[in-house]
């Protein structure tokens, strides 16, 4: 031992070792304040980065109100379910209780919640809330349930109006019809919010939240429909294609003043609450969608641009024949079945009051391609008509540079040329209102984002196409149709005088008309004098009989109708129709 | 009445001669301990009940302290092969058989009462057999080291393949204190230190000492930015929860990073980081001046002692406790790399606590013998 040697050199030491421990600690403590004191405010934001995400926030998505008022789409708050069949320990009873409220559950589902190693399975996307709440209640473990950002869509009228309304993906993201054309209006602007969350990107309760941008609410907007004569047009349109055995048909209302569609009917139709559950057949929206051969409907645009041409007055007479050749073309009548009764010659009101082929062929030589091919243009066909309605189809109408020699004939009663019921229904309109072509229009208002405050979308017309002398003409050629002519008696409504034309064509497919294929068509118009509904109706394929006055007239009459006794226009019987 | 008077005398002696700072900062650091156990532990379900488990560990450990002040610590010299050579045993036994967790074997299961870590007690048993050894022999030559050095050596290589680099340091820090006070000649002590730095290079750059993944954590500590979700993690959350903290700390159970579990381990190796957190510099400057108030009674205990052994093994206990805390509060700083170390009696652990108090029992005794200083100066 060298206890003295130690006891003399270890004082010293220790006093050494003193000071290195309180240099260290020292140390130690100046790096305390460094972190904690002079860039404590930069790890507390760098903290409060960490523990903030920035997420969306999916602004709540606006509704779509008929003309009324009344809520035909709207979104809902929803919740989805999933599973995570690591925490089921008796999957067979999970799937037992959860078929009581989802029905047969998905047989590759049932294998998920089976298979242990597994920590997420969907069991129901966007439940509703009364679901939602029947799923907590069984307290199942191992089945959770999540809110969704955004919501659920609900078209609480079902199958009513759905080809215009059209549909919503997963996200309400707008898919078909006006969900899809309007969906930017719809669909606000979503948010930025940052949340406080953990390690797993959880948000805390009780976090601190800052919202960075607001989500915008979408607008909702009302539409021109009248859910009720909506209603109606669907009911008698189904109506007659039952009847028909029809592959598919197309009614629209439409106000003549407002270019206002207060219908838009097409059948087949689908559920957009399930919309993946119809083929694409039953999603069109054909009123729109499909150009056809219109027929005879056609020749109210050869007679007013015969009367705006006037090469052609009321009197002129044109020879009543069965048929004529034009261009190596031979123009049969009759096609609708109604054969002159007059002999010798006949006026243009007998030529559409009994829709004489030949008759309507003769006016259109008369007044020549110019005039013919003018009047098209100033009603518009041939061009989309602008309603903001997608995949408008914007028709056939060929210019006379492209014409055959008979072209110009046999677009005169409606053939060689295609065009939506859309279209020719804008122009019966300006037949109505005097020879102003308006602009179709689906949207009435839309509200103010978030609001109720709804800003109503004014009547736009596009322009004059011709005189109210010649639109009053017009309506009188059509009145004697439903009087006299193609449309006795069926395009009638007893109590009411009503005014139209039928139109029957045949089906073309790859340039050939197919035997047995025609379109039945009538528009028209109630009251005749002063028309507050133009009507058509569409009915494609039908089976027993193709003519427009068997097939569409008479749902004509039941929509008319039901129109006016809707608008408080009692029938009476002094002055209207007998029916 | 006698004995009752004796009891008295005895008791009056025993509170002259108690080194109170020990005690107090010992059950005050404990306390804050288990409150921040607490803390940690409210949104961990792994760890709940941790705390409960660390309140009986104090129960335990301070009876133990107390028990073990009243041993003179002469007998450790005497036992220290004993202890020396179970301890080899056991750390032996765990290479084989122990408890396996993140990655390392350093557990023995007691089965109900937990587990056990044999390598905190080693710690102990290295500053008792190195202040033994050092009792024999002058160290006069530089070879003399061989001793001490192959007696450490043994120990260490065996924590090393656990793999526990942490505490593979503490006991070269125990050494490197002794050595301090044992060699006669202080330029021996630098070519020590010499040899401890050359063998610091080569355990960081190559691959001979150290795995990988803790090379890569001393790599990281130099610059954690380099790799902040991977081996820079613990680094960054850790000094990222202490800044949150500020001057007064975000209130208890309020800390948000720790109670996010951003910050991980925290009832154990980042308990610091809680409490820096939650009581902010305020809490954790009185944490560390119980820290001095503790070193300040092991020095007490080391210039008290009455021979060269209890100095030694004085030096020997406060070295360790020291460097516990040098490198755990340092690693939560970002000054020390991260080597899972706790810091004494706040880190949940029965073994290491049990062993602090057993060590600080040891640094009492010592003290209690100050009548017969060999320094002339207690």
């Amino acid at each position: 031992m060298h206890q003295r040697a130690f006891a003399r050199i270890t004082p010293m030491r220790a006093r050494v070792f003193f000071y290195a421990c309180a240099a260290v600690a020292a140390f130690l403590t100046w790096r305390l304040i460094d972190v904690q004191i002079v860039n404590g405010a930069r790890y507390a934001r760098y903290a409060l980065e960490q523990r903030s995400d920035t997420v969306e926030v999916y602004a709540r998505r606006g509704s779509i109100l008929d003309r009324n008022g009344a809520v035909l789409v709207r979104s809902l708050p929803s919740q989805s379910v999933y599973a995570v069949p690591h925490d089921i320990s008796d999957p067979d009873r999970v799937v037992k209780q959860l078929e009581t409220i989802f029905g047969k559950l998905d047989p590759s589902t049932i294998a998920d919640l089976h298979d242990r190693r597994l920590w997420f399975v969907w069991i129901a996307r966007k439940i509703p809330h009364d679901q939602a709440e029947r799923v907590r209640a069984l307290h199942l473990l191992g089945i959770q349930l999540k809110e969704e950002q955004t919501g659920l869509r609900v078209d609480t009228v079902g199958t009513l109006a759905s080809t215009v309304l059209g549909f919503v993906g997963t996200d309400e993201n707008g898919l078909d019809g006006l969900e899809y054309a309007d969906d930017a209006l719809l669909r606000g602007r979503s948010g930025k919010v940052s949340l406080e969350t953990d390690e797993f990107g959880r948000p805390i309760p009780l976090g601190h939240e800052k919202v960075i941008t607001p989500a915008l609410p979408g607008a909702s907007i009302e539409l021109t429909i009248d859910s009720y004569l909506q209603f109606v047009a669907e009911r008698a349109l189904a109506t007659q294609m039952r009847a028909f055995h029809a592959a598919d048909g197309s009614a629209v209302v439409m106000n003549p003043w407002t270019g206002a569609i207060l219908a838009l009917a097409n059948l087949p139709d689908f559920d957009p609450n399930h919309f993946w559950r119809y083929p694409p057949n039953a999603l069109r929206d054909r009123a729109v969608m499909d150009a056809y051969e219109p027929g005879s409907t056609y020749k109210l645009i050869t007679a007013a641009a015969a009367l705006t041409s006037g090469k052609v007055t009321l009197q002129s007479r044109f020879p009543a024949r069965d048929e004529i050749v034009v261009g190596g073309h031979t123009i049969h009548n009759a096609e609708d079945g109604f054969m002159a009764g007059t002999g010798g010659s006949e006026t243009m009101e007998q030529i559409i009051e009994y829709s004489h082929n030949v008759g309507a062929a003769e006016i259109g030589m008369r007044i020549g391609a110019r005039a013919f091919w003018r009047m098209e243009q100033r009603a518009g066909l041939g061009q989309p008509t602008g309603v903001g309605l997608p995949g408008e189809n914007p028709g056939i109408v060929p210019p006379p540079s492209q014409w055959s020699a008979s072209s110009l004939a046999t677009m005169s009663f409606g053939q060689g040329v295609s065009i939506t019921p859309l279209a020719l229904v804008r122009y019966y309109c300006a037949i109505a209102n005097g020879g102003l072509l308006m602009q179709p229009r689906i949207v009435h208002a839309i509200a103010a984002p978030g609001t109720d405050t709804f800003k109503v979308e004014r009547p736009k017309v596009v322009r004059r196409i011709f005189s109210p002398k010649i639109a009053a003409e017009l309506r009188r050629f059509l009145r004697a149709v439903v009087v006299r002519g193609t449309g006795d008696p069926t395009a009638q409504v007893p109590g009411y005088q009503t005014a139209g034309k039928t139109g029957t064509a045949q089906i073309a497919v790859d340039g050939r008309y197919q035997p047995g294929a025609y379109t039945a068509s009538f528009i028209g118009m109630i009251p005749y004098q002063h028309p507050r509904f133009v009507i058509l109706v569409k009915v494609t394929r039908p089976i027993g009989s193709y003519y427009g006055s068997a097939v569409a007239a008479p749902a004509f009459a039941a929509i008319a109708r039901a129109a006016m006794l809707h608008a408080g226009v009692l029938p009476n019987m002094k002055t209207g129709d007998r029916g | 009445m006698t004995s009752v008077l004796a009891l008295g005398i005895d008791a009056k002696r025993y509170l002259r001669n108690c080194n109170w700072p020990l005690l107090i900062a010992t059950v005050l650091i404990s306390s804050i301990g288990i409150v921040c156990i607490r803390s940690a532990d409210l949104h961990t379900a792994a760890a709940a009940g941790e705390a409960k488990k660390q309140l009986l560990y104090l129960a335990l450990g301070v009876p133990v302290m107390l028990g073990v002040a009243t041993i003179d610590y002469r007998n450790w010299q005497r036992w220290a092969w004993v202890l020396y050579g179970v301890t080899f045993a056991l750390l032996l036994f765990i290479l084989r058989g122990g408890h396996s967790a993140l990655g390392a074997q350093r557990w023995i299961s007691l089965g109900p009462l937990g587990t056990f870590q044999p390598s905190e007690p080693a710690k102990l048993v290295a500053a008792i057999a190195l202040a033994a050894v050092f009792c024999r022999g002058s160290y006069d030559r530089l070879l003399d080291l061989w001793k001490p050095l192959a007696t450490l050596g043994a120990l260490a290589l065996l924590i090393l393949k656990q793999p526990d680099l942490g505490t593979a340091l503490v006991l070269v820090a125990i050494l490197t204190a002794q050595l301090f006070f044992a060699l006669p000649r202080l330029a021996d002590f630098v070519i020590y230190i010499f040899g401890v730095v050359i063998a610091g290079a080569v355990a960081v750059g190559t691959n001979v000492i150290l795995k990988p993944f803790q090379r890569a954590r001393l790599f990281v500590f130099v610059n954690p930015k380099a790799d902040p979700q991977g081996a820079g993690y613990n680094l960054n959350q850790s000094k990222i929860a202490v800044g949150n903290g500020g001057w007064f700390g975000r209130g208890l159970y309020h800390g948000t990073q720790t109670q996010l579990n951003f910050v991980p381990e925290h009832s154990r190796d980042f308990i610091f980081t809680v409490l820096a957190e939650e009581w902010g510099f305020v809490g954790a400057s009185v944490l560390l001046v119980l820290y001095a108030t503790l070193l300040w009674g092991g020095v007490a205990s080391m210039l008290a002692a009455r021979d060269r052994f209890g100095f030694l093994l004085a030096a020997g206990i406060e070295a360790m406790l020291f460097f516990h805390v040098l490198v755990n509060v340092g690693m939560t700083v970002g000054i020390m790399p991260i080597t899972g170390i706790p810091l004494p009696f706040m880190s949940y652990g029965g073994s290491a606590m049990l062993t602090d108090f057993i060590a600080v029992g040891v640094l009492m005794n010592i003290y209690s013998q100050r009548d017969r200083n060999v320094l002339g100066n207690a």
